[in-house]
């Protein structure tokens, strides 16, 4: 069992499945800190028990900790800085892109606090870029990344995907940067089952700047995310209903082109999963390896980056239940 | 009068375009064969990653 302070800012759906797992990995001592303090106490006491303690503490106690998951809606940035002063490790499950960039704007300031911040730990980004690593064994040079999102996780993902809809996307195109708006680009693309295939759109999303962070060799990198109608007419107004407290199963894939052997080589992986599910296990297990030591480089981090031990991270995630899936014969 | 008519007119007929233009579009034609399978145990990352493109 692991005796380490971890702290976990946030007690929704996604920071209830982060405590959860982080349980299952054998952390002992977790704090819980929620803008709702009953949320919090009502996640502890779910999850203490003789052997283990979990508790609902205010948002100053979570500077005892090692590592704290930040599994809140966005902005991370700012408590991030508090954190990292204090030498403090941070996981972040941000997926807004402008939070993501501010996360990864911190690398010189955590390296001088010899803090480890992990941005984007969650499904997309996260998992993406331990997939996009893992597949380069299959190719000798890669060149493009395709990633593609159905689903949301808890209230905050949803109010985050409905903005993604009315921004603008970035993708990095024969090495520029492309903007283009949101809701364009329409492509139909196939999830593992039983989500199947969704019409994919560009997106306001962080997946092809932090990709480009984990390999910077990469030419062409897109994200796109799931949306019908509706949700593309109403993007730019307000919610017009507010969010299912979690969203029904989702899913992820990426699709990596590059050359082996001299031939054009197309391999696409998902994982078909409840997004919350997804990102806690992610960022528990990244937390869990900021914790044992498995990850040593400090600064700002993505998963895939290289300097991070991605097939165990990987391996992790898939230990805990996920099913990783290929794309074969089209 | 007339005026504001006529440009709350202009207004919802290109509103109305907008929006059907929006909502329409053209998917790329998209593979009807293939399927999902279970992906085989992961062998790690590339043994030479200076092999990746630079």
């Amino acid at each position: 069992m692991l005796s380490t302070k971890i702290g976990v800012l946030g007690a929704g759906v996604t920071g209830g499945r982060v405590v959860e797992h982080l349980r299952t990995l054998g952390h002992e001592n977790i704090l819980v800190c929620d803008s709702i303090l009953a949320r919090a106490q009502r996640l502890a006491s779910l999850h203490s028990s003789s052997g283990s303690r979990v508790v609902a503490v205010s948002k100053e106690e979570l500077f005892e900790c090692a590592v704290v998951v930040l599994a809140y809606g966005e902005p991370h940035a700012p408590f991030a800085q508090q954190l990292i002063q204090r030498g403090i490790s941070i996981v972040s499950l941000s997926d807004s892109v402008s939070d993501c960039m501010n996360l990864v704007a911190l690398d010189v300031k955590a390296k001088e606090h010899n803090a480890i911040v992990i941005v984007g730990a969650a499904s997309s980004p996260g998992v993406t870029g331990l997939l996009l690593r893992s597949m380069t064994s299959r190719f000798d040079t890669i060149d493009e990344a395709h990633v593609a999102l159905h689903g949301t996780g808890g209230p905050d993902c949803a109010r985050q995907h409905h903005h993604a809809l009315s921004g603008q996307s970035i993708g990095w195109h024969d090495n520029e940067w492309l903007r283009r708006p949101s809701g364009s680009g329409r492509e139909l693309c196939w999830f593992p089952e039983p989500v199947g295939a969704y019409d994919c759109y560009r997106a306001e999303l962080p997946d092809p700047v932090l990709l480009k962070k984990a390999m910077p060799e990469l030419e062409r990198i897109t994200a796109r995310v799931s949306a019908t109608r509706r949700d593309r007419f109403t993007a730019r107004l307000p919610m017009l209903a507010p969010p299912h407290a979690e969203g029904g199963m989702g899913a992820v894939r990426i699709e990596v082109r590059g050359n082996r052997a001299g031939s054009r080589i197309v391999e696409i992986a998902g994982i078909a999963e409840r997004i919350a599910q997804l990102a806690g296990v992610v960022s528990a297990v990244s937390a869990h390896a900021v914790v044992t030591n498995m990850i040593e480089v400090r600064g700002a981090r993505v998963l895939g980056e290289e300097g991070l031990p991605n097939t165990e991270l990987l391996n992790m995630v898939l230990a805990s239940g996920v099913r990783l899936h290929q794309f074969v014969g089209a | 009068m007339n005026f504001i008519r006529r440009v709350l007119m202009v207004l919802g007929i290109a509103g109305a375009a907008g929006a059907i233009l929006r909502l329409k579009g053209r998917s790329e034609p998209s593979s009807t064969r293939g399927g999902w399978r279970p992906m085989p145990p992961l062998d790690g990352e590339s043994a030479d990653p200076s092999s990746a493109k630079q």
